[in-house]
């Protein structure tokens, strides 16, 4: 009865573990250049306006295969120029959102699909450049 | 009867006195006119109403976070201004379903439509919502807010009515 309790319990222990480690959190950066403060919400600007949040996105494999489908959430103003601008100031900036994609453990030689765009690379740190 | 007519008149005379329209600055440039599907499947000509009073021109999505922080101050100088300025909710991609849920979350009691081609962004430039227009009476563009405001009363004050 022990035994069987234990192993239960390993068992439980493995799935947690498991799950924990079957997932990815990718940054798209929207490089939109738009004027905002640093830290407003926000989402893709002009020509980048597909990307906002609730549109829909597919993480998919080199050959084509859907890996996860989610929506996108709203992003945050992100420093895009290695210049300083005054406090407060609007400045050119980039709109950062983050992704927890389930079921991606390696997510290099994969890309991201939104909106049924041009599939984008997912570079082996995470990150997925929209330009 | 005659004195019922006159104090009527005096006081319709009183109200349009109330109300001070600023004028425009002579750089300022026309607002490109269009006309707007609202939500309830009217139209709207916006040229015809700002022959009237100002316009207030809302640019927004109803997923967009930092229109929704926005929306609560605006909502409210809707009310403050209604007798004298028009405000306009202008959504581009939201689905109609969508646009109408976000003006019941927020008490929108202004007219509120879509541009689904986008071309009515594109006339004011919007790259990103929230966008806040003035347009004056008489249909001159005097400020536009990419990003929105925290300072619309005190804007309108200044540019639209005294």
């Amino acid at each position: 009865m022990r035994a069987a309790g234990f192993l239960a319990l390993a068992l439980l222990l493995a799935g947690c573990a498991g799950d924990a480690s079957d997932s990815s959190t990718l940054r798209l950066l929207v490089l939109d250049g738009n004027l905002r403060r640093l830290g407003d919400p926000c989402n893709g600007a002009g020509p980048f306006r597909y990307a906002h949040a609730d549109a829909g996105y597919v993480v998919q494999d080199r050959d084509g295969v859907e890996v996860f489908r989610g929506e996108l959430p709203n992003g945050t103003a992100e420093k895009m120029m290695d210049v300083e601008f005054r406090e407060g100031l609007r400045q050119p900036t980039m709109c950062v959102m983050t992704l927890h994609v389930d079921g991606l453990t390696k997510p290099d030689g994969h890309e991201l699909v939104i909106d049924r765009h041009d599939g984008v690379p997912i570079e082996p740190n995470g990150e997925v450049t929209v330009s | 009867m005659r004195h019922a007519l006159l104090a009527l008149l005096l006081a319709l005379a009183g109200c349009s006195a109330d109300t001070t329209y600023v004028t425009p600055p002579s750089t300022a440039p026309p607002a490109p006119a269009f006309e707007l599907e609202l939500l309830d499947g009217s139209t709207l000509d916006l040229a015809e109403q700002w022959k009237t009073r100002p316009v207030v021109l809302v640019f927004f999505e109803s997923w967009c976070e930092l229109c929704a922080r926005q929306q609560d101050d605006i909502t409210a100088l809707s009310e403050e201004y209604r007798d004298t300025v028009l405000f306009v909710g202008v959504g581009q991609e939201s689905g109609s379903a969508d646009a109408a849920e976000y003006g019941r979350e927020h008490d929108i009691d202004y007219p509120v439509g879509l541009d689904p081609t986008g071309e009515v962004w594109r006339r004011y430039r919007v790259d990103e919502p929230p966008l806040v227009a003035l347009i004056s009476k008489g249909g001159r563009l005097v400020r536009g807010w990419p990003g929105g405001t925290t300072e619309l009363d005190e804007q309108i004050r200044q540019f639209l009515v005294a």
